[in-house]
């Protein structure tokens, strides 16, 4: 492996008695894509503050290439960063706000003109040099907010949950944008979120984050495939927890918790080999599958209900409907075990 | 302060912002203390000294509260505050009402009319009133018998200086009440219907409790503001004490501090009692209105609009004709017997007047107010909520900013003879100069620009600074460039408040004027005094007529700005 | 709540910070400032340059032609004239007596002055001429310790056309004062503010003795509607009507009438009360050789003129004047026997006993 570009060594950091960040280490390598994935209050936008200059952490280091950017100022960093806002100056045109921050690189009128409209085609937003911030959409304003900070040709860009003020449909499309700049420039993106998904189909390396801790670090098929906790299984995807006492995992102890993504367990309207007797209690319909809560036979009456995503076409195929008695697999190597190490199969190189 | 950890190298550009930051902090902090909490602390280390200076305990609280006399002001104080502010609440609330829930005609006349009264300083309240109702009086004496009619009230006293404090306080009321009432959730109103509630059902459960804390708001405003009033006291007070004047005897009359500034501190009391049901209010109030509220929608009602339309006129109608009646006496030669036209009376060189002088002081007293407090009372709004350093030391600044809230005016200027005239103090030698006026002034009306400052620069986006930041601008460049563009409308707000105001006041530099710096609202209560109440009249005339000019060009300056900025304010839906 | 204890706190520290600051700066300040004088006077202790401060009750539409003469006199000297009623004039010196700011008093009444001057707070000074100034009106001692220009005395000024409506007579005496028809009728000034109050409360009490003068005043009291913060003010207010018959004094009672007023001025068939406008040097470590000349010129020729426009007695006699106009016969006569150090000596108690018992009836600012 090889030095990472970016390293945070142990960078913490309290407000007063609230600890927002407890010792953070990780390792961002050149062009990597990272997010910082956790439920709000974690510490990710302290962390990426810290990051940016705009915190002072309390201890620890943030080194870039080698070269200990800890007690640089902001400016000095070489760090564009897009804020969760944008922070658009509303009374600046696009252009201006694009060369706001040119304008103190000593750049003639020309070079920063030429800045300009390169970074307004990236983003594909050459029409709109003249107008204010409150005459764009919301897209619209993410990207001139993207251009901005990119305009500075910044080592490393900084993005504070750049797509959470849009709606569904154009954060769909911004994610491939922001993706697509990120390959295009060969940059190396650290980014704030607490959307799973948005991580998952970003990043190439997520960083999952909770009580001002880093939780697991990995792939986004690592992190969603093998988390290493309950909450990093039940915050990314969904998940049912069960007990290895009925389950009776061989790898596991008998008292240890396990999990299993609802798309995972099988069914089947006859019985099969492993499978167990089970009655559907409930059924959701999402488009694309149907989500099933099921009862065990075993365990009627008590515990939660288990969730099985079943694709549509098989479901109709079913005609599922309530109290319909199904059985169902839990495949053994799908199982997700916490904290003990699984068999060597199924892990992926880190 | 874990912050200074961070051991950033001074020698930068970022280095340098967080060096002027922090000096500045310390100068607004320096600045506040000064103008603010030391002449407070110098007027209440004198309330317990005799007339020599002596310590003497509480001795002069015990001698003002078993003189009957000043126990008689006191009630007195109490009884016309109160009447004042339950009258003026009441009918400003239905004036709010008319403009916000109605659909009356004419609501941009009202709406400036009903500030009419901001314009003027309050002896000419009193002065429109001998001249309306005193002996001598236009509808005393039935329009100088010309009338079949007279209607005579007992004007000397307790109630002409309650019609005065209503007419001062009722634009105060009516503005906290209309922005009350237009707060409103329509959704409300339309469950409230779609369960069978009736109109009055509606008013109870609906519009009262939204409007609550408006009104004690306003009703709390009214009162400290005639509490501490000074001016119609002193002209249609008659033989009536209050504490205002009292403060006045043993201040000027007797030149006795220590039982100035007792009843001073007396004369606080209720502000700051006041000031904190404010403080506690304004967070409930913010939390009344959501994101989700519609709008309220006017329903048609045409008994309603023309009952509360003859309303509107009959206040408007009062208030043009008193300011009307005051203007005429202006021009009056010899009221009631000669009512030939004179320009006589605006030669204030023959009066206590002296000339036109004051009025020219009062000309640039006021624009220096207005120019060095406005600069100063942004910057410091803008250190206070934008910069990020000394969070205590902004605390108390804030804190500092909004205690003059509770300051009457002659507290302020008590405090300041105490603190500046003492040759001890290094900052004596603007005492006897027109910036101890001007610094008196801005300390005066210092909390409620800073609330308009405060709450311009809340609007902005939190981010601003550090997306600046982030990009390598200083944050001064950040300030003229973005943040003094886009408060230009809030900036240009407080520029006139602190003009009309000061061209007004007269409670803070009455204490304060040097001889030869006299301002032209206290010639008013000088050329009253001598009974030269024609020119008092015509200087208040003038007072007015420049107000509403500034406020004229605060309109076209305004009416500009939105121009300009139009492209950038006009959000697209 | 947390957070307004939190306010407190840092209040706290400030107040103690203050506090600190407030003693170090007392240690320094006092060797810099130490010629520092308040107010008005400031600047000439300053810079040197040739300004002095005059406390005067003389009436503000007086005060300009005054002075013109000086003016033209002494054109680089800077005058700052601080007027006020009789009454704040005195408490303000009083209340200065250890950092006095004027240097000159002027035209202020000779009660009060020598109230200053029984506090040890005046400079004995003959001003140039003073030889020519009548002995009642000025000091006694050589060198004299006040020289006054002239004297005012009480006048009623009654408005005829309202007491016409009325169908009441012109008073024409303290006696019909107190006639019962004329109860709410009759302003007068407050004596702890107003000079022509004070000489109205002493006269009376000269004309009646003591006893007798507070039992009458107790009847008056009766009659008065309110009490004015000026001299001026109740001629004024006859004037206007809004109170018919206001006590005043003469000059401002004329002045009324030749505006145009429907007023008749009346003095009082008993005599009338008086006090001198008089000119002092006060008291103090550096005496300016111009408040001494300014003395001199407050007596001279050119400023006694002036007086006489306004005032029909003034201290120097000029036997060419006639009787002034507005006057029906010699001032002089209407003058009761006064004695200005006795009143001056019992202008405390006087004052402490008159504000006891008709206080309440004063306007606001005493």
């Amino acid at each position: 492996m090889p030095d990472p570009y970016l390293a945070i060594r142990d960078i913490h950091k309290a407000f007063g008695t609230f600890t927002a960040l407890e010792p953070i280490r990780i390792d961002i390598q050149k062009n990597e894509f990272v997010c910082l994935l956790g439920p709000s209050g974690c510490g990710k936008t302290t962390l990426l503050r810290i990051i940016a200059g705009l915190e002072a952490p309390d201890g620890g280091s943030i080194t870039v290439a080698g070269r200990d950017i800890t007690s640089l100022p902001p400016a000095k960093r070489n760090a564009g960063m897009m804020f969760q806002s944008y922070a658009l100056f509303p009374n600046l045109t696009t252009a201006q706000n694009i060369a706001y921050g040119l304008k103190e690189k000593r750049m003639s009128r020309a070079q920063i003109s030429e800045k300009v409209h390169e970074v307004l085609a990236m983003v594909d937003l050459e029409h709109a040099v003249d107008k204010y911030p409150a005459q764009l959409s919301g897209g619209q304003q993410q990207r001139v907010a993207l251009a901005r900070a990119v305009a500075l040709s910044p080592d490393f860009l900084l993005l504070d949950e750049p797509l959470s003020a849009l709606d569904a449909k154009v954060r769909q499309k911004l994610r491939k944008e922001v993706r697509r700049l990120h390959d295009q420039l060969g940059m190396t993106t650290i980014m704030v979120t607490h959307d799973q998904e948005e991580a998952l189909t970003m990043a190439d390396k997520i960083v999952v984050m909770n009580n001002a801790k880093v939780i697991q670090t990995g792939s986004p098929e690592e992190v969603y495939e093998q988390p290493k906790t309950r909450f990093v299984a039940d915050f990314i995807g969904a998940v049912n927890f069960m007990d290895n006492g009925w389950l009776q995992h061989p790898e596991y102890d008998k008292d240890s918790e396990l999990g299993i993504r609802p798309e995972h367990i099988r069914i089947s309207d006859r019985p099969t080999a492993y499978s167990r007797e089970a009655v559907v209690t409930d059924s959701e319909f999402r488009g694309a599958f149907y989500r099933l809560s099921i009862r065990l036979a075993a365990h009627l009456g008590g515990e939660e209900p288990i969730y099985v995503d079943v694709p549509a076409s098989f479901a109709k195929r079913l005609h599922v409907h309530k109290n319909l008695k199904v059985y169902v697999e839990f495949p053994e190597n799908q199982i997700i075990g916490f904290g003990t190490p699984r068999s060597g199969k199924l892990s992926v190189p880190v | 302060m874990k912050t200074t950890q961070g051991a950033h190298l001074f020698t930068t550009g970022a280095g340098r912002d967080r060096f002027i930051q922090r000096t500045a902090i310390f100068v607004m902090i320096a600045g506040l203390l000064i103008a603010v909490l030391a002449p407070l602390m110098s007027l209440f280390s004198r309330a317990f000294t005799d007339r020599g200076g002596q310590y003497i305990g509480l001795g002069n609280f015990a001698k003002y509260f078993t003189t009957s006399a000043s126990m008689q002001s006191f009630q007195n104080t109490m009884f016309i505050s109160v009447a004042s502010s339950v009258i003026s609440v009441a009918l400003a609330l239905g004036f709010a009402f008319t403009l916000t829930r109605t659909a009356v005609r004419g609501k941009r006349f009202f709406k400036s009319v009903a500030l009419l009264p901001l314009f003027a300083p309050t002896m000419m309240h009193g002065i429109g009133l001998t001249y309306l109702f005193g002996h001598q009086g236009i509808i005393t004496t039935g329009f100088f018998g010309a009338l079949p009619w007279e209607w005579k009230i007992d004007l000397y006293g307790p109630v002409g200086i309650i019609l005065s404090e209503v007419i001062y306080t009722f634009p105060q009321a009516y503005l906290i009440l209309l922005v009350a009432l237009s707060f409103a959730d329509y959704n409300l109103y339309e469950a409230a219907e779609t369960m069978g509630a009736g109109k009055l059902r509606k008013f109870l459960t609906v519009t009262v409790p939204n409007i609550k804390y408006g009104l004690i708001s306003s009703l709390f405003v009214c009162f400290t503001l005639s509490f501490t009033d000074f001016g119609a006291p002193k002209v249609v007070g008659g033989q009536y004490n209050v504490l205002a004047t009292d403060i006045y005897k043993q201040v000027i009359g007797q030149q006795n501090m220590g039982m100035g500034a007792t009843v001073g501190i007396i004369l606080i009391i209720p502000a700051i009692l006041a000031f904190i049901v404010d403080r506690i209010l304004e967070g409930k109030m913010n939390s009344a209105i959501t994101a989700k509220s519609a709008p309220y929608r006017t329903g048609r009602n045409r008994l309603r609009d023309t009952l509360l339309f003859t309303y509107c006129l009959i206040i408007s109608g009062a208030i043009l004709v008193l300011t009307a009646t005051v203007f005429a006496a202006a021009f009056i030669k010899t009221w009631p017997y000669n009512l030939t036209f004179t320009l006589d009376h605006f030669d204030f060189s023959k009066v206590a007047g002296e000339g036109m002088k004051p009025f020219w002081t009062s000309l640039k007293v006021a624009a220096w107010t207005a120019v060095i407090g406005t600069a100063g009372t942004f910057m410091g709004a803008y250190l206070i909520e934008k910069t990020r350093h000394f969070r205590l030391l902004r605390q108390a600044g804030y804190f500092l900013s909004i205690l003059p809230l509770a300051l009457p005016g002659m507290v302020i200027g008590l405090g300041y003879i105490f603190f500046f005239n003492n040759r001890d103090n290094p900052l004596h030698a603007i005492y006897g100069t027109i910036w101890i006026l001007v610094l008196a002034n801005m300390a005066h009306f210092y909390s409620v620009s800073f609330i308009t400052a405060t709450t311009a620069l809340k609007k902005l986006d939190r981010e601003f600074e550090m997306a600046s930041e982030s990009m390598g601008v200083p944050f001064y460049k950040t300030f003229a460039r973005i943040t003094v563009p886009i408060c230009l409308p809030a900036i240009l707000e407080m520029t006139m408040y602190y003009f009309i105001n000061s061209m007004v006041t007269v409670s803070a530099v009455m204490f304060l004027y040097a001889a030869d710096l006299k301002l032209a609202s206290v010639s008013i209560v000088n050329m009253d005094d001598a009974g030269d109440v024609a020119p008092a009249a015509a200087m208040s005339m003038l007072i007015v007529i420049t107000n509403i000019g500034v406020r004229m060009i605060y309109e076209l300056a305004t009416r500009g700005v939105r121009k300009k900025s139009a492209a950038w304010q006009n959000r697209e839906g | 709540m947390k957070k307004w204890t939190g306010l407190l706190a840092t209040m706290l520290m400030l107040v103690s910070f203050l506090a600190a600051c407030g003693q170090g700066t007392k240690s320094e300040g006092a060797n810099q400032l130490k010629d520092q004088s308040a107010g008005a006077g400031k600047e000439a202790a300053v810079s040197g340059s040739k300004e002095i401060t005059v406390y005067t009750a003389l009436e503000d539409d007086q005060i300009e032609s005054y002075l013109e003469s000086y003016k033209s006199t002494y054109p680089d000297v800077k005058v700052n004239v601080v007027r006020d009623s009789t009454g704040v004039i005195t408490a303000k010196l009083l209340a200065e007596k250890d950092n006095p700011v004027a240097d000159v008093v002027w035209g202020t009444a000779a009660t009060s002055l020598l109230v200053l001057d029984q506090n040890g707070m005046l400079e004995p000074y003959s001003p140039a001429g003073v030889e020519k100034v009548t002995p009642e009106f000025k000091d006694s001692q050589n060198p004299t310790h006040w020289v006054g220009i002239d004297a005012w005395e009480t006048a009623f000024a009654v408005n005829t056309v309202e007491l016409k409506k009325k169908g009441l007579a012109i008073p024409q005496s303290y006696a019909d004062l107190i006639k019962p028809e004329y109860k709410g009728l009759i302003v007068m000034p407050n004596p702890a503010s107003s000079g022509t109050g004070f000489l109205t409360v002493s006269g009376l009490q000269q004309l009646l003795g003591e006893e007798e003068a507070w039992k009458y005043m107790d009847k008056l009291n009766e009659n008065i509607a309110t009490y004015t913060h000026s001299g001026s003010k109740p001629a004024k207010l006859a004037g206007t009507g809004e109170y018919p018959i206001g006590i005043s004094f003469g000059y401002r009672s004329i002045q009324e009438k030749k505006k145009g007023a429907p007023v008749e001025v009346v003095f009082p068939k008993e005599g009338s009360g008086w006090d001198v406008e008089a000119n002092a040097l006060i008291k103090k470590a550096d005496i300016k050789p111009e408040a001494k000349q300014f003395l001199d010129w407050a007596i001279s020729a050119e400023p006694m003129k002036k007086y006489n426009e306004n005032y029909a007695i003034i201290s120097i006699k000029d036997d060419a004047a006639g009787i002034p106009e507005g006057y029906s016969k010699d001032p002089v006569s209407q003058l009761i026997k006064n004695d200005l150090n006795q009143t001056a000596k019992n202008r405390d108690a006087t004052l402490a006993e008159w504000t006891k018992r008709y206080d309440s009836k004063s306007e606001p600012k005493q």
